[in-house]
């Protein structure tokens, strides 16, 4: 017997050597995960949608550190596992650098808004000619329609050397035409403003050619106004969200987010809801409208930040407001924190797959009430009951994600059909280097399974 | 001659043997009754040499070589005697006196080697102390990361190819351990042995957030990736450990039935032997011991965060592993030289908390643990001393 047992411990050896028990630890779509994106320079979130087919669509811009670099839009498509499917990058200046109607020279590019529509997505952004003397001083509109693979079908500018325009949101119409909304200091026949500053602008086109319905604006006298989106309700009116400088409806000061509802196109008539907050007796507050979803109860609930204008204790919060597509308020909130000396503000907001409200935002010099560390600008994650309120269920649902140094910002958020969320997101690794980022937590915004 | 002459002559006599007799040194006392011995003379031995184990002699007592001499001649005499009481004794006094001692087949007779196969003769165990160097062998088993996964993977103790405009900047993962055993000899050469062993190891990640762009290659435009962030972390983990493990001793078999390997195989100097084992694998402590980011600011790391209390790592692990060693007989005692590579069978990582209790390293360093089993070889260099007991065997008692 002895003879036999060399070989048998060989065997032993080599058969315990190549044994390795694996746990099942591979990547799925419940995991939790961050990841960067971005080429050597800045990069930064603008909007984030589903795609077509079901993965997310990142858009932002990015500049590369280079000398004389110009920023530019990007398009990332990313699985639900956070790879990087397709990248897609347009600069302005080169899309019309043989174009004989336009010479913009180099251009700075800011995506806005990314929509699908059938067959392909609708974008929009600002741009800016750097060569004033030739195009004007301001900001420009780029739209364009893209196929799934982000190349470019159509491509239409809104541009003239006297006037300037910023583009807010872009849809595509039941009759198959554009809407385009934005601001602009050129005022349209129709508008009975008499001393217009920044107005809301309002246009519809056509895709296919650069035929235009109408274009019209409007807003208060004396004060900016601005549209930052717009839906189209079901009964053809027209739903637009925005911001003025005009006092609320309830007296609030500075700036107040808007909701108006054209019935009739044709003529300069529209209803137009003005809401604003105050804070502890201050109702001096900027009210800057971050993003809107639109419910499949018609209900728009609009994400923002309110700023105080006080020298002496400068706050500033979140604020959620729902509204229905009549104009009747549903709820306004304003998620104001007891801590003194944190502030934040909301960009994006979701619906949660428990019906809750979940928004992504900033928080301000963030200091962790446990650990002490204390950080710069923290990505926000905020969870309220579905009338925007944080009852003591939902204080453990407030996190926060970023770098220790960096400014770091939620710019948008959805919610997977799994339930979890997803946050974009720039971080900010300082010295000009931002990079995108794409989060995606559970429901209780942890990084956890 | 008159009486009172006969008395004379005799009482010098006696006085002269008695004197010449105490003048006798105990070593030639000792030939003395060796040669007894041979010529059979068997019955005044015992009394001659007993004296000569007196402690309080000291010097003039018996050298370490003539006691052992002494008590194997005392226990050949009481085998012939038939004393079984006494020869059992002095066989423990032997056994003891002398480790492992070694009959000679030219003069011990048959009847010693017969009573010494009925004593545990050889070490009851013994303890063995290593210490060594060891180099750690990150074994994936998932990739997790925050940059481009399926284009660019991590690089482990610094062997692999960086992202265009990147480096290399981790170090190689070695580290240190000390452990000792406690081994017992079965039979057929194999040995059974637990441990406790404190490892302190170490690894490094180069991790790169990339893009992809392309480069000219030849005049030819390949598509690359290029680094955007570059971050570079090392990680140290202590681990006491238990090691079970089986060791095989080639050309070592003490034996117990026959003469031949008593004489061949427990004199080899050099001993060969291979081993396997598992391990339980306790984490003492693990943290960042280093880390930096190249690409924005200069990162501001904090050494002193503790992985395990943020429950980063798996507490505990189970590990098997298999060795190659040499033993070098120093007496009944041994250095050994040993190789041994260690496989870790559970994910080093606590995958709950991957993402989500590092504060520091996922956001600041965009870095993220993989899956991976923590494997190591090492090589050690060690002392194995042996204890005896010595008694006659339960079978023939």
């Amino acid at each position: 017997m002895r003879k036999y047992l060399d070989p048998f411990l060989l065997m032993l050896i080599l058969t315990v050597s190549g044994c390795v028990v694996e746990p099942d630890y591979g990547p799925r779509p419940m995991d939790t995960f961050i990841k960067y994106y971005g080429i050597s320079g800045s990069n930064e979130v603008v909007d984030m949608i589903m795609s077509n087919d079901g993965n997310i669509i990142i858009l932002g811009n990015e500049e590369s550190s280079a000398f004389a670099a110009s920023k530019n839009i990007v398009i990332l498509e990313v699985d639900t596992i956070g790879n990087l499917l397709k990248k897609k990058t347009i600069d302005v200046q080169t899309e019309y650098m043989d174009d004989s109607l336009y010479s913009f020279g180099i251009t700075d590019d800011e995506a806005v808004r990314i929509k699908a529509i059938d067959g392909g997505y609708l974008l929009c952004a600002n741009f800016t000619a750097k060569d004033d003397d030739v195009n004007g001083l301001g900001s420009k509109i780029f739209w364009c329609e893209l196929d799934e693979n982000y190349e470019i079908i159509r491509k239409q500018v809104i541009s003239d050397v006297d006037y300037y325009w910023e583009v807010g949101d872009i849809i595509k119409a039941e009759d198959g035409n554009i809407i385009i909304v934005g601001g602009t200091n050129r005022k349209e026949d129709q508008d009975p403003a008499e001393r217009p500053e920044k107005q809301r602008y309002l246009t519809k086109r056509s895709i296919e050619n650069d035929t235009i319905f109408w274009s019209k604006t409007f807003g208060y006298d004396d004060v900016d106004d601005f549209a930052i989106g717009i839906f189209e309700l079901s009964d053809s009116n027209l739903g637009v969200i925005g911001w003025t400088e005009k006092s609320s409806n309830q007296g609030d000061a500075g700036v107040n987010a808007t909701f108006a509802i054209f019935t009739d196109i044709g003529s300069s008539s529209s209803i137009d809801y003005v809401f604003g907050f105050e804070f502890e007796g201050d109702a001096d507050f900027d009210d800057e409208v971050g993003d809107f979803i639109y419910t499949q109860t018609e209900d728009v609930i609009i994400v923002g930040t309110s700023t105080s204008n006080s020298d002496v204790n400068p706050r500033s919060f979140p604020f959620l407001l729902r509204i229905r597509k009549g104009g009747t308020l549903v709820f306004k909130e304003l998620l104001a924190s007891s801590v003194s000396d944190l502030n934040s503000g909301g960009m994006d907001v979701t619906i949660s797959a428990q019906n809750d409200l979940i928004i992504t935002g900033v928080f301000n010099n963030y200091e962790d009430s446990i650990t002490g560390q204390a950080y710069n600008d923290q990505i926000l994650f905020m969870r309220t009951d579905q009338f925007g309120k944080i009852t003591n269920d939902y204080q453990p649902y407030q996190n926060h994600f970023g770098l220790t140094d960096g400014d770091d910002a939620g710019k948008a958020i959805l919610t997977l059909p799994d339930g979890s969320i997803v946050i974009a997101a720039t971080m900010d690794f300082g010295n000009s280097r931002t990079l995108i980022s794409y989060l995606k937590t559970n429901n209780k915004g942890r990084l956890k399974r | 001659m008159g009486i009172f002459r006969k008395s004379l002559v005799l009482g010098v006599f006696v006085l002269c043997s008695t004197f010449f007799a105490s003048a006798q040194t105990w070593t030639q006392k000792l030939l003395v009754a060796e040669r007894d011995y041979d010529a059979g003379r068997l019955v005044s031995i015992v009394d001659n040499i007993i004296g000569g184990f007196d402690k309080a002699l000291g010097e003039k007592g018996y050298t370490r070589e003539e006691k052992i001499r002494a008590l194997k001649l005392i226990t050949k005499v009481y085998i012939f005697l038939d004393d079984e009481p006494k020869s059992d004794e002095y066989m423990i006094k032997l056994l003891k006196a002398d480790k492992e001692h070694k009959l000679d087949a030219k003069v011990d007779p048959a009847e010693l080697y017969d009573l010494y196969r009925k004593f545990r003769s050889q070490p009851i165990f013994r303890i063995g102390f290593r210490v060594g160097v060891n180099k750690s062998y990150p074994n994936i088993i998932n990739t997790f990361g925050t940059g481009n996964t399926g284009m660019v993977s991590k690089i482990y103790n610094g062997a692999g190819e960086p992202p265009q405009e990147a480096s290399v900047n981790g170090g190689a993962g070695t580290g240190f351990f000390i452990n000792a055993t406690v081994d017992r000899y079965l039979d057929w050469g194999l040995e059974v042995g637990l441990g406790l062993e404190f490892r302190n190891s170490q690894y490094s990640v180069d991790n790169f957030i990339t893009y992809g762009d392309s480069i000219q290659v030849n005049g030819v435009n390949e598509a690359a990736q290029f680094a955007v962030l570059s971050t570079m972390v090392t990680h140290q983990q202590s681990f006491f450990r238990i090691p079970l493990l089986l060791r095989y001793n080639f050309k070592y078999d003490p034996g117990k039935e026959t003469f031949k390997k008593i004489e061949d195989n427990v004199k080899d100097r050099f001993i060969p032997y291979i081993a396997i084992g598992a391990s339980y694998d306790y984490l003492l402590d693990a943290k960042y011991l280093k880390g930096n980011r190249i690409g924005g600011t200069e990162y501001k790391f904090n050494a002193d965060l503790s992985l395990k209390e943020l429950d980063l790592i798996a507490h505990t692990n189970w590990s098997v592993f298999a060795s190659l060693g040499l033993k070098m007989r120093v007496r009944t005692h041994f250095l050994t030289f040993e190789a041994k590579f260690n496989k870790a069978l559970l994910n080093y990582i606590n995958p709950d908390n991957r993402w989500s209790n590092n504060p520091l390293s996922t956001y600041d360093l965009a870095f993220v643990e993989d899956d991976f089993s923590l494997d190591m070889l090492s090589f050690s260099l060690g002392y194995t001393y042996s204890i005896y007991n010595p008694q006659k065997l339960k079978q023939f008692r």
